[in-house]
């Protein structure tokens, strides 16, 4: 590469580098994005739904042209045990055919990553694979000045970070505290394929239409995270994300949990017959609201999961890293048109992602986040408790009806303390309002 | 029965499966790095070993903390967890490394 300059260089070639580049590119600013995969996607996993909302608005033909699996239609949440299966949610509409409910597909993200990075390219992006970016180049008054790479430096106005969890940002330094760990997710996937047609009669499908499946309790020793089954075209995403506190602190091995929850009695019926594809993992860093990293600082922004803008508990991630890395490329474009990259003038940036949904849902996240520390129980007794009381109410007695619910209640009250659980609905009701 | 086998399964043979069927294009030098084996062998949970979901990290007294670095699937976990920060972590050089078909 040389000693190269760019106008702007984009760090990763994701969702958010690819809607920065895009961004860019519309406004015709030479951007050059570094990828470090030998190809677009290769080193790219993910929960592997898309919420569209922010691509729909960025290529309103999408869904004819980008390579999207199953369009959700089926959302379903339940609480599993040892021996049952609780469904707290099950939502299966065919209004998922029209807005606003039409914007959940789930994608194989070696596919999608580069169809969209082809989208940028074709308005005038540069995309450079099999380049891995070292360090940042700082000149004597710490504005960031261009990339060191494995392939020589390359110099430019403005860089944009898009470069995941593991950003040069904090590779190097990766001194960790529990305070840090505990906000630290980790994903691990499974893509298992089904023979033809059984995806459908399992999840009681249409042709074109998809299930995604959440689970809470078991599959994550009962601690705050989720197990997840989502339909792509022919194959399953199976996967489990916890917290990489809770992994270290009970030893437990994340493809160990993978596997319990592959093996549950009421999951391996959905599973059966599947072949496995693939095993992937990937970290997600949830720094939460008030703990981001810096967003921006002279001739340099940052975007996606490299700027923490993510909720692993919501599996919520490639939309904010869209918008983000959208408003990160109109930022720096913006700059570029003045022709001054300092971190005041990027700061349109900040301001434009607070003005948005994205820092409005991070501060949704990182709420929820909070009271999911402060009451871990959540995810043990009172689930325990839940699925225990439904087990009670429903079970065949001699008693009359009456007596049998109420024993079943005085049974949960006893586990969970009395008016619990008026007083947990109270503060969930006051923390969504 | 395919249950029984599976919960008959050495944790080594689960990853060990898992990872068959993950492609990957390994570099010729390791792209991870023990900065100190004493800190490892005064470490006494050794978290890296189980939060690696590719179980990278194996421990034995006579040789220290040994890295199949090979089999990285570049999460970063290892980093994180080492309370020591006695992980030299690094991405595998451009184009290296795991190489995934589905992400």
């Amino acid at each position: 590469m040389g000693d190269d300059f760019a106008e702007c260089i984009v760090v990763g070639a994701g969702p958010a580098g690819s809607a920065a580049a895009l961004a860019l590119a519309k406004s015709r600013v030479d951007v050059h994005v570094l990828e470090r995969g030998h190809a677009v996607g290769a080193k790219n996993v993910s929960g592997a739904i898309l919420n569209a909302n922010t691509l729909s608005h960025l290529i309103p033909g999408f869904r004819a042209e980008a390579p999207l699996e199953r369009r959700v239609a089926r959302q379903r949440y339940s609480l599993l045990t040892g021996d049952a299966e609780m469904g707290v949610f099950d939502l299966h509409t065919s209004q998922s055919k029209h807005p606003p409910l039409h914007n959940l597909f789930a994608v194989n993200r070696r596919a999608f990553d580069k169809w969209f990075a082809d989208q940028a390219i074709k308005v005038g992006a540069t995309y450079h694979t099999g380049i891995r970016a070292d360090r940042l180049i700082q000149d004597s008054h710490g504005v960031v000045i261009g990339v060191e790479t494995s392939q020589g430096a390359l110099h430019a106005n403005v860089v944009i970070l898009t470069d995941g969890a593991n950003s040069i940002l904090n590779r190097h330094n990766g001194r960790s505290k529990h305070s840090q760990v505990s906000k630290m997710w980790l994903g691990v996937k499974e893509t298992i394929r089904l023979p033809i047609g059984k995806i459908e009669d399992r999840f009681n499908l249409e042709r074109n239409e998809g299930a995604s499946f959440k689970y809470l309790g078991e599959p994550v020793q009962y601690s705050p995270g989720t197990a997840f089954i989502l339909t792509n075209n022919e194959t399953l995403s199976v996967g489990v994300i916890t917290r990489l506190s809770d992994l270290s602190d009970k030893g437990a091995r994340p493809y160990e949990l993978l596997d319990a929850f592959k093996n549950h009695p009421w999951i391996r019926r959905l599973l059966e017959g599947g072949v496995s594809e693939e095993y992937s993992a990937h970290i997600l860093p949830e720094m939460g609201y008030g703990h981001l990293p810096p967003l921006t600082g002279d001739g340099f922004l940052v975007a996606g999961d490299a700027a923490g803008l993510l909720s692993a508990l919501f599996h919520e991630g490639m939309n904010l890293a869209l918008a983000s890395g959208l408003m990160s490329g109109l930022a720096a474009a913006e700059a570029s048109k003045h022709g001054k990259y300092s971190n005041n003038v990027l700061g349109i940036y900040r301001k434009m992602l607070h003005q948005s949904f994205v820092m409005q849902d991070m501060k949704t996240a990182s709420k929820f986040h909070e009271l999911m520390e402060e009451k871990p129980e959540y995810f043990n007794e009172l689930l325990k408790a839940t699925v225990q009381f439904a087990t009670d109410v429903t079970s065949i007695t001699d008693k009359p009806d009456k007596e049998q619910i109420s024993r079943a209640w005085h049974e949960f009250t006893a586990t969970t303390g009395r008016g619990t659980l008026a007083k947990e609905a109270f503060r969930l009701w006051r923390f969504l309002r | 029965m395919t249950n029984l086998h599976a919960n008959q399964q050495s944790s080594d043979c689960r990853v060990g499966l898992k990872l068959s069927k993950t492609t990957f294009s390994p570099h010729t030098s390791s792209h991870l790095a023990v900065r100190d084996q004493e800190m490892c062998h005064g470490c006494v949970l050794r978290p890296c070993i189980s939060v690696c979901p590719a179980g990278v990290y194996t421990y034995c007294e006579a040789l220290g903390l040994i890295v199949a670095y090979q089999k990285c699937l570049e999460c970063g976990s290892c980093k994180i967890v080492c309370e020591f920060d006695n992980i030299d972590w690094n991405y595998p050089p451009g184009g290296f490394g795991v190489d995934y078909m589905q992400g």
